[in-house]
């Protein structure tokens, strides 16, 4: 009822429903690795302020070293 | 990415925000360690954060305890790619 209002009065801003592609059940984590592995030499990165961009094997070792950096924090 | 592959919960905080609202948001969300840089645009954040919590500045290592931000045990600058416990 109140997707039908809306979508009249101002187009589709809610909708649900069933898609037509399956969910996804990795981490974000398990995604990048898994990019690293096929596409290692691929830029994963760029930044124009900083003038750098990574590679996906140096990007994920970048992120691996500050994830450790901050699990050795004591939480 | 490395709060990802670290399993931590990562939440931005808007940019344009003043000290009091940085304050309500940090403390809302019962943050325990901050990244940050020094400042962005018009906005000084060292300065920000020690208006709100100066004992960030003047405390050991490691033990820090703030009045105003209370869950807050770390903070860690991005600049130079450093980090300092506070």
């Amino acid at each position: 009822m109140l997707s039908r209002i809306l979508r009249r009065g101002f187009g589709i801003s809610y909708d649900c429903g069933v898609g037509n592609r399956p969910l996804l059940y990795k981490t974000i984590g398990q995604q990048l690795r898994e990019t690293t592995e096929k596409y290692p030499n691929h830029f994963a990165v760029y930044s124009e302020h900083e003038g750098v961009r990574y590679t996906y094997t140096e990007f994920l070792s970048r992120a691996e070293k500050m994830a450790a950096g901050l699990l050795s924090l004591d939480y | 990415m490395a709060c990802a592959l670290a399993d931590l919960v990562l939440v931005n905080i808007n940019p344009a925000y003043r000290a009091m609202e940085l304050k309500y948001a940090l403390n809302k969300v019962e943050c325990e360690a901050l990244l940050m840089v020094s400042s962005l645009k018009k906005s000084d954040y060292d300065e920000m954060l020690h208006t709100i919590a100066p004992e960030v500045s003047s405390c050991d290592p490691g033990e820090l305890q703030s009045k105003e931000l209370p869950y807050l045990r770390y903070v860690i600058k991005m600049d130079n790619k450093v980090k300092h416990k506070s």
